[in-house]
């Protein structure tokens, strides 16, 4: 059962990350000025984050989905959703008029709490995959009773 | 654990080098005239210079005579909620693709106005950066354009683009 939960996550969280990544590598630019509202970096380093991150969070998710070094994958995304909490929390308590710039241009509204649940769910996600998925393999595994899961 | 870790960073270590790859090949980073890749933003200065200001009684009349062109770097919300008479929407974090709605209609000496909102507000700052790295060196900020205008009791309008 902890297996399929397991799986089903692994979709959810990694298929999330891919999302939002994929709608940010095509449009560096405007996550460039996303990060740059945050004003939390120093401006030396925005153009390398909106260049680097989207791919990070591509390659996790992708690794996730398919179940290459589960455990590692989850373990990038948790501290992403770690550093996005942060980041969130600075701009509400600031508050600042920005867009999340999550999941690029989408949903461009206000940044609010609604962000900040988004990334409590999948912080909650990976930090649970993170504790679960010890044993890692490349491909399928094998529960105790010899029956072939999904990967 | 410290099998993960080192995973994890690898994960990190490749992914960094295929971003920084992928971004030296790529040239669809910028509209025409903009300088591609780096740097996809401009960083804000402290403060603006004298000739980057305009004032509000410069600004009323230059856009009576309507030889200035007022661009808006609000939101389009913000924008469609109300703006200037006759300005021009043009949104600091949607930069790359608005800018060719409105780079048809300047020259490149043109009198150009770009406000927001607020004494604080930076976006009309980022715009002019933006703007004179392109060439257009006549560029000016209304500072608290929205706020101003509104409070000297001049032309407002609503809804998209003019």
């Amino acid at each position: 059962m902890t297996r399929l939960l397991s799986f089903v996550l692994r979709l959810l969280l990694g298929g999330a990350f891919v999302f939002a990544a994929t709608l940010k590598i095509f449009d560096p630019a405007s996550f460039a000025n996303d990060i740059a509202h945050y004003r939390l970096v120093p401006h030396l380093w925005i153009n390398f984050i909106a260049i680097t991150l989207p791919w990070v969070e591509l390659t996790a998710g992708l690794a996730l989905i398919f179940g290459f070094w589960r455990r590692a994958s989850a373990l990038v995304l948790l501290a992403l959703t770690v550093v996005f909490l942060i980041a969130i929390s600075q701009a509400i308590a600031r508050g600042l008029d920005i867009r999340c710039g999550c999941f690029g241009t989408i949903g461009a509204g206000q940044i609010g709490w609604r962000n900040l649940a988004i990334d409590g769910a999948l912080m909650a996600m990976a930090a649970w995959l993170v504790w679960r998925e010890k044993n890692e393999r490349l491909g399928g595994a094998c529960e105790k009773d010899g029956s072939i899961v999904a990967p | 654990m410290a099998r993960t870790l080192w995973r994890a960073l690898m994960i990190v270590a490749a992914s960094l080098l295929v971003g920084l790859g992928v971004n030296a090949f790529r040239a669809d980073l910028a509209p025409s005239g903009q300088p591609r890749r780096l740097p996809l933003v401009t960083p804000p200065k402290a403060d603006l210079a004298a000739g980057e200001i305009v004032a509000m009684t410069e600004a009323e009349q230059l856009w009576n005579e309507g030889v200035a062109f007022f661009l808006d770097s609000r939101t389009s919300a913000d924008y469609q909620a109300g703006h200037i008479a006759h300005a021009h929407s043009l949104p600091d974090e949607d930069f790359a693709s608005r800018y060719g709605d409105v780079e048809p209609l300047l020259t490149r000496d043109a009198e150009i106005i770009v406000y927001c909102d607020g004494v604080e507000c930076d976006l009309s700052h980022r715009l002019l950066e933006k703007l004179r790295a392109l060439g257009y060196p006549r560029v000016r900020v209304l500072v608290n354009g929205w706020s101003e205008w509104r409070k000297a009791g001049l032309p407002t309008a609503t809804g998209a683009q003019p």
